[in-house]
């Protein structure tokens, strides 16, 4: 007769044993604060619906040093979130594209170009458009 | 847990100058333990000894109760996965002198249950495996002669034919993939599958992509419904670490990554094409 | 007393789920997909020793091969000890199982245009050596095994350990079997049996095989009443790693690998396989693409004129690869260079690797006819744990890959035709013989005797070594026999500690001693009978030389409970290759010539 297999208790804290895990956890906290940053912008959206002392208002919250600290700090974080995702997208990559070996700095590198090159035109965009 | 003090020296210990290595390895053995403990064993260190020898050295000479799978000592059959100092590696190719002089934990691999000892029960994974059918699916098989268990006439006309074409790219789509050696590192090394046990898994779904990338091979349909459901792929937080373990490169990471891309341009091309085309 | 078991019932049982074992199982399941098809191996498939070969499969393909050639290569690198009908079959068949395995997945090496690569191996004449990098028989294993898996037919006994065959009224029937992971006995009965359970190289120390790999089918099958064959022919493979006795592949000479001694010396040039090659381009059938035999020998004589190279781990020669360079090591050999970089320190590109013979490959076993067919009614065997005489009295690299592919698959449907002609088994008799067997089992269990089996085990390998090894002495092979008999005696009061159930290796490894010790006795026995030096047995006594004459006949051992094995000959199957000087380099080719270079 065979007897169920042992299991060990899981570890609730399983995350602090590994670096790569801590890493990994970090990576995955980042989300959360650019979570919270978009319910703040969808927030203005509404608030801009509701007039412009409505908007206003919003707008001068932004300027409160907590704002500010919260909207730095979630610029870090999508920072960070933007370096390990780039660092791990080859992963996702065929090994081949059209029978060429893909190697994976350059496509780190293509993902940094194309990030610059869209962070170049929005900031002309908004830039040109105030 | 604890740590017994156990006095395991018999006539064939080493003497005090010779230089020696304390293993603390987990013992379980159902029906005389409740739970696992460590247990001390003071062996001599042998600078070429891998994990696996200082293993034997304890069963030929200390304790004949200790159990483990190995056999191939060569890091080809997968059998010896063990966690050393809390990272999953094969014993075989694991040294002492990695370690020396520090005493070195032994533990079977996380994640699983433990039949005895440092011995995991491995019939789940078997069954995972066997859910994303990890063969040659061909268009020539759906001929209604052609399926598993067709008249021998069937399987020689196509001998005749020969072999396939497959160029040494199209083989480079897969050949990676297929290095897996079942020693289950990857899922011991995978915090989703430790959370979640019905997580198909990281070797699982490489062998899976690994007959999906090969040309000769018609299968991605067959396969994609245990690939795409909730404990597929999707389970899959790319936490990255069943690659960093892997004994062959494997890379089970990028697999599970890739078998997402296919699932999600899939089912987006299952909204945008008519039924027909698909 | 003895325990209760429960009973699996089955059409055709295999027994081992290495490469043979599988095609056995698939051909058996595809013959007939009504059997049911019980596939019993002591570990999971993946795990089987066919996982460690590493050079490839022989299989004609090239069209200025011929069949006729690789039966020569065949016939000639067995010293003509092989059963030719036999070898006819094979290289018929050989390729086809190749292209088989290709369809099913494995993935060979291949040419730019698609097609199958093949590489130079030793003692072959044309390269006709299929491969799939260095991890031939890896791919193999994983192929067969995930094919496998898809004949719902085939029913997987994962990690239970067989340790008798139940035969009644001259017919195999079934075979008891401990489940490892409950210490639980279960009995099948079936009306078919294949084994397919391997070699038994572990009866030596120094050797390149798995641990599992220790006899346990050619012991069962032997006593049960099966005949074993040709135990005394065991071969050694020139290139292991020192101290652990890892295999480096023979592809690496056969890629142009080559080795020297201490002094850089190509030393076969000596031993009759020369003249040297030049480096990068190597020849077939010259220096280091001699037959495994020859140049196993040719280290055991260098080392007796101090020529080879002290290692802390024992001599060794070089074998150098730095010519090859880098990019193709990597790509044709990349677990060599894996390996000798964990075992020996060593990059391969950069500096030779040290390495010396080892145990590796038993030539005889159970003796079956061309069908796979024993001596016993409803029992195959296939694969390295048979001697069908393919391989006489030295097996030719990347012959038994092809082996157990191509006879794996007549097992398997002889073994369905067999059971769909049978009546079902009388379940009384049978479980009443299964009881008896059980009883002994359990009483070994029990047994509180005063012999430790790891102790023993080691002894035994140390004397096999010594007595038998690449050159045998008349004396010292019966000093051999005489410790191995005392090993015997004292296996009797072998004491298991390990009273618990589940996973109890050190019972299990007690009981493949017990097949280790039998064999033991059946190759040394065979080896002193046999008065002649032919392939991989070769006296140094006053049987220098092969003697046709006499010994142009298979050996031949039966079990007899008195624990004397009964010694006995057959005429060899020789259909129209004569016997000849066996001649490899120049010498080779100028008996090409003599006889209009055929």
């Amino acid at each position: 007769m065979r007897q169920s297999p042992y299991h060990r208790p899981r570890d609730p804290f399983w995350y602090m044993r590994r670096s790569v895990y801590r890493r990994y956890m970090v990576r995955e906290a980042t989300s959360v604060f650019i979570g919270l940053w978009m319910l703040n912008l969808i927030l203005g959206i509404l608030q801009l619906s509701r007039g412009e002392a409505a908007w206003t208002a919003w707008l001068t919250w932004q300027q409160h040093p907590l704002m500010l600290t919260f909207s730095g700090l979630t610029l870090i974080m999508a920072m960070v979130h933007t370096t390990t995702w780039f660092a791990i997208a080859p992963k996702a990559m065929p090994k081949f594209i059209a029978g060429k070996a893909v190697v994976h700095q350059q496509v780190v590198i293509g993902h940094w170009l194309v990030f610059g090159l869209v962070s170049l035109f929005l900031l002309v965009a908004v830039y040109w458009g105030a | 847990m604890t740590i017994p003090a156990t006095d395991n020296t018999s006539e064939t210990a080493p003497s005090k100058s010779e230089a020696g290595i304390t293993l603390e390895i987990l013992r379980y053995i159902p029906g005389t333990h409740s739970e696992p403990t460590f247990q001390r064993f003071e062996i001599p260190y042998v600078e070429d000894w891998s994990m696996l020898d200082a293993l034997g050295y304890i069963k030929d000479e200390l304790d004949s109760s200790l159990s483990y799978r190995w056999s191939c000592r060569m890091a080809v059959c997968g059998s010896c996965g063990m966690m050393f100092d809390g990272v999953p590696k094969l014993a075989c190719e694991t040294f002492l002198r990695d370690y020396y002089p520090r005493p070195i934990r032994v533990e079977p691999l996380e994640n699983f249950g433990i039949e005895r000892d440092l011995v995991i029960d491995q019939e789940p994974f078997l069954e995972k495996l066997e859910s994303v059918k990890p063969y040659i699916i061909d268009a020539m098989a759906n001929a209604p002669s052609g399926k598993p268990g067709a008249p021998a006439g069937h399987e020689r006309e196509t001998i005749q034919a020969g072999e396939n074409r497959q160029t040494p790219k199209e083989l480079a789509l897969f050949d990676q993939y297929s290095m897996c050696i079942n020693c289950l590192l990857c899922y011991s090394a995978c915090p989703q599958f430790g959370l979640n046990p019905a997580f198909l898994g990281p070797a699982a779904i490489s062998l899976a992509h690994r007959y999906n990338q090969d040309n000769r091979d018609q299968g991605n349909a067959d396969r994609a419904p245990a690939l795409n459901e909730e404990d597929g792929v999707w389970s899959c937080t790319f936490v990255g670490y069943c690659s960093e373990v892997c004994p062959k490169s494997v890379d089970p990471a990028s697999a599970i990554q890739q078998e997402k891309v296919r699932g999600a341009t899939d089912w987006a091309l299952s909204w945008l094409l008519p039924k027909g085309a698909r | 007393m003895s325990e209760a078991f429960e009973t699996v019932h089955a059409d055709v049982i295999v027994i081992g789920a290495g490469g043979a074992g599988l095609r056995s199982a698939i051909a058996a399941a595809q013959a007939n997909p009504a059997a049911k098809v019980a596939l019993i191996s002591k570990v999971y498939p993946m795990r089987s020793h066919t996982v460690c070969a590493e050079g490839g499969a022989a299989g004609v393909v090239q069209a200025h091969d011929s069949l006729e050639n690789h039966f020569n290569d065949t016939v000639s690198g067995g010293d003509w000890l092989c059963d030719q009908d036999v070898v006819d079959y094979f290289t018929h068949h050989a390729t086809e199982e190749m292209v088989q395995l290709e369809h099913w997945g494995c993935p060979w090496s291949r040419k730019e245009d698609g097609s199958a690569a093949v590489r130079r191996f030793g003692g072959m004449k044309i390269e006709r050596t299929w491969y799939a990098a260095d991890k031939t028989g890896f791919h193999i294993l994983h192929t067969l095994f995930q094919t496998s898996l898809q004949y719902p037919n085939i029913h997987r006994f994962d990690e239970f350990f067989c340790t008798d065959l139940i035969v009644d009224d001259g017919r195999c029937q079934g075979v008891i079997a401990i489940e490892i992971k409950t210490g639980d006995i279960k009995v099948f009965l079936g009306k078919a049996i294949v084994l397919a359970t391997g070699g038994a190289g572990r009866v030596f120390r120094f050797n390149t095989n798995g641990a599992i790999v220790t006899g346990d089918g050619m012991s069962m099958a032997y006593r049960a009443g099966a005949v074993l064959r040709d135990m005394e022919f065991v071969q050694y493979h020139p290139t292991g790693l020192p101290g652990s006795g890892v295999l480096i592949t023979e592809g690496c000479r056969g890629e142009g690998g080559i080795l020297l001694n201490r002094h850089g010396y190509r030393y076969l040039q000596d031993y009759g396989l020369g003249p040297e090659t030049p480096i990068g381009k190597p020849e077939n059938k010259y220096m280091e693409l001699g037959p495994r035999d020859k140049l196993s020998q040719a280290f055991w004589h260098e080392q007796r004129k101090g020529n080879t190279v002290p290692t802390p781990l024992g001599d060794a020669v070089m074998l150098d690869l730095t010519h090859l360079g880098e990019a193709k090591l990597l790509q044709r050999l990349p677990m060599i260079c894996s390996l000798a970089r964990h075992y020996v320190g060593i990059d391969p590109a950069k500096e030779p690797i040290p390495v010396r013979p080892a145990v590796h490959y038993t030539m005889g076993g159970i003796r079956t006819d061309i069908h796979t067919q024993t001596e016993i009614a409803g029992l195959y065997a296939a694969g390295e744990c048979s001697s069908i005489g393919l391989h006489g009295a030295n097996r030719l690299g990347s012959n038994s890959l092809a082996e157990l592919l191509v006879f794996g698959k007549v097992a398997g449907e002889q073994a369905a035709d067999h059971a769909s002609r049978q009546p079902p088994c009388n379940n009384d008799t049978l479980l009443s013989f299964a009881k008896d067997k059980v009883a002994e089992l359990t009483a070994l269990r029990e047994q509180k005797g005063t012999e430790k089996a790891s102790r023993l085990r080691h002894e035994m390998a140390a004397a096999m070594e010594k007595a038998f090894g690449i050159y045998r002495l008349g004396d010292e092979m019966q000093t051999g026999l005489d410790t191995i008999n005392e090993l015997r005696a004292r296996y009797k009061q072998v004491n298991v500690e390990d009273q618990s159930r589940v996973f109890n290796t050190e019972f299990l490894t007690t009981l493949e001693l017990g097949s280790c010790l039998e064999l033991a006795q059946v190759m040394a026995t065979s080896a002193l009978q046999r008065k002649e030096s032919r392939g991989a047995h070769q006296r140094l006594d006053d049987y220098k030389t092969r003697d046709d004459e006499k010994y142009l006949r298979h050996t031949l051992m039966r079990y007899s409970p008195d624990g004397k094995p009964i010694l006995d000959y057959e005429a060899v199957n020789i259909t129209r290759s004569q016997p000849k000087e066996r001649a490899y380099g120049a010498a080779g080719e100028q008996q090409n010539k003599q006889e209009g270079g055929s």
